[in-house]
């Protein structure tokens, strides 16, 4: 069966095979809408698809979906927000800003956005180096531990928790809710397979986020969540807008950064000598980081619904179709990063889209740097060994969603620097 | 080198001044001054919500936008062919001492 590669249909009721149908290499499963496991690391299937299905059709008992995964293809999507429109769902259901266009969009992005500037998270560089050393050290002296467990949800979960001013005493809880939030975000978003508890679960989180910014207002607190309070107490946001945009920005400003975390120690393990170049040049730190970003980027799938006919890799999608751009997809595309495959710190990769493109780009992508390029530092600094434990592989993120993919748990032993 | 003074006449047409430091585009001296300019995009000319007008005789002065940039513009609000810039795109020149930036409507 041939692959729906550039050729042009020849009229919009020609539309290519799905996924299912078609050749895959053997052992590798057809891309799926919800994964079942196999799309964990889905780099190899990435590969496949923009060489024979840039423009792939999937299967879906509610609609098909179209996976775009080229980088030119992924980039012109990622600016035309009138034509690929990210109010996938109507009503929108939940605050969350990837759910809106302008001037919605806008209006509440506006509202968060200048506690975001590289200027303002300027001022949480030195809690956040304080606590990259307060976590890692432990993992130090006990030779080893879970990169993710014991470092990088500990670490964004404190950071996004003083941006907001919400107290995270108890993690555990936190991330509890904040994951059923994103499944829940996931349901609705994506018609994505729920937890069957993700729903009383996000409410108790509103509530308790509700309590929060009262008490914040009443502080009159100069964080993200105190200003939050106060424009929902000058009607400016109704109740459930500031409860669940502060809901999105700790779901948001934690989960990806986790994952960004904890592919910082993967790319170590697999690039020992950086470990070295770093410690001596601590400068090359912002190399690696934007490297990762482009290479082991978190963010996945990025859901956007079209507004009219467009064609992409010469392949017509019809007015409402539901589409994935696959952004990590696209930062591998050799066509545009020569041997893109290769993970390599000193390559031009500029106009990467690790922290996506467009209007909606990352908000809190300068804390995402700050947090990423503390760790890089800090790593090569006390560092002489990072490896991956060989005797617990890599779990990966299974959510029903996968927005984001990488690794839940990553075992590392680790040896100190000795000078 | 000295920082550039600019006036900056926001969208319900009041003046502000403010100091435009040498290692800042024009987008971050508006954010960093509490304009309300969102520049979603960061600065990667990909998103429009930076948009400004120059003055026209300022904006010759400037080179040519670029294709990225033009493509934004062009489709947004209020665009004017010798005056709309991405202010991200507009980086720090003792030539622009004294300019005065107008917001764009928000699209």
């Amino acid at each position: 069966m041939s692959a729906p590669t550039t050729e042009k249909t020849s009229s919009p009721a020609a539309l290519p095979p799905y996924s299912h149908e078609l050749d895959w290499p053997e052992g590798m499963a057809p891309f799926k809408v919800v994964d079942d496991g196999s799309q964990g690391d889905p780099y190899a299937h990435y590969e496949w698809m923009r060489e024979h299905a840039p423009v792939l059709r999937a299967y879906s008992p509610v609609s098909d979906v179209w996976f775009i995964s080229r980088y030119d293809d992924v980039r012109k999507a990622m600016r035309a927000p009138k034509v690929f429109s990210s109010q996938v769902v109507e009503p929108v259901p939940l605050t969350f800003l990837t759910l809106f266009d302008a001037p919605n969009h806008t209006r509440l992005r506006q509202v968060v956005a200048q506690a975001f500037t590289p200027k303002a998270i300027g001022r949480f560089e030195e809690r956040v180096r304080e606590n990259a050393h307060k976590y890692l050290d432990p993992m130090i002296a006990a030779r080893g531990g879970d990169a993710v467990d014991d470092y990088a949800i500990p670490l964004s979960m404190s950071t996004i928790s003083a941006l907001l001013d919400v107290p995270a005493a108890d993690f555990d809880k936190m991330k509890f809710w904040s994951d059923e939030t994103f499944s829940y975000f996931g349901r609705l978003a994506r018609k994505a397979e729920g937890t069957g508890t993700d729903e009383q679960s996000t409410f108790a989180f509103f509530a308790y986020l509700k309590d929060t910014m009262e008490r914040l207002y009443r502080d009159e607190s100069e964080s993200v969540g105190g200003h939050i309070a106060r424009m929902w107490k000058e009607g400016l946001l109704s109740e459930k807008e500031a409860k669940e945009l502060c809901a999105f920005v700790f779901v948001a400003g934690h989960d990806t950064t986790t994952i960004l975390l904890a592919n910082a120690f993967r790319l170590f393990s697999e690039h020992p000598e950086l470990l070295d170049r770093i410690r001596e040049r601590p400068e090359d730190a912002n190399l690696f980081l934007e490297e990762l970003a482009r290479y082991r980027g978190t963010v996945q799938r990025v859901s956007r619904i079209t507004t009219e006919e467009v064609e992409v890799a010469g392949v017509t999608l019809p007015a409402g179709a539901i589409v994935r751009l696959l952004p990590a997809a696209a930062n591998r595309d050799s066509a545009k990063y020569p041997d893109g495959e290769k993970f390599d710190i000193d390559r031009n990769n500029d106009g990467h889209l690790g922290f996506g493109h467009g209007v909606h780009s990352c908000l809190g992508a300068p804390l995402a740097r700050l947090e990423t390029q503390v760790t890089i530092e800090i790593l090569a600094q006390k560092l002489g060994s990072l490896i991956l434990d060989q005797d617990k592989p890599i779990d990966y993120v299974r959510g029903n969603n996968l927005t984001n993919s990488g690794p839940e748990h990553l075992h590392v032993k680790l040896e100190k620097f000795d000078a | 080198m000295s920082n550039n003074k600019v006036t900056v006449v926001d969208r319900e047409g009041a003046t502000h001044d403010l100091e435009w430091e040498p290692d800042q585009s024009l987008m971050e001296a508006l954010r960093d001054n509490d304009l309300p300019v969102l520049a979603s995009c960061g600065g990667t000319a990909s998103c429009a919500t930076c948009h400004v007008f120059l003055e026209k005789e300022v904006f010759e002065t400037l080179g040519e936008r670029s294709e990225d940039e033009l493509e934004l513009l062009v489709e947004a609000e209020g665009y004017q062919e010798c005056g709309s810039r991405l202010s991200c795109q507009v980086d720090f020149s003792q030539n622009l001492d004294g300019v005065t930036v107008t917001l764009a409507p928000e699209g």
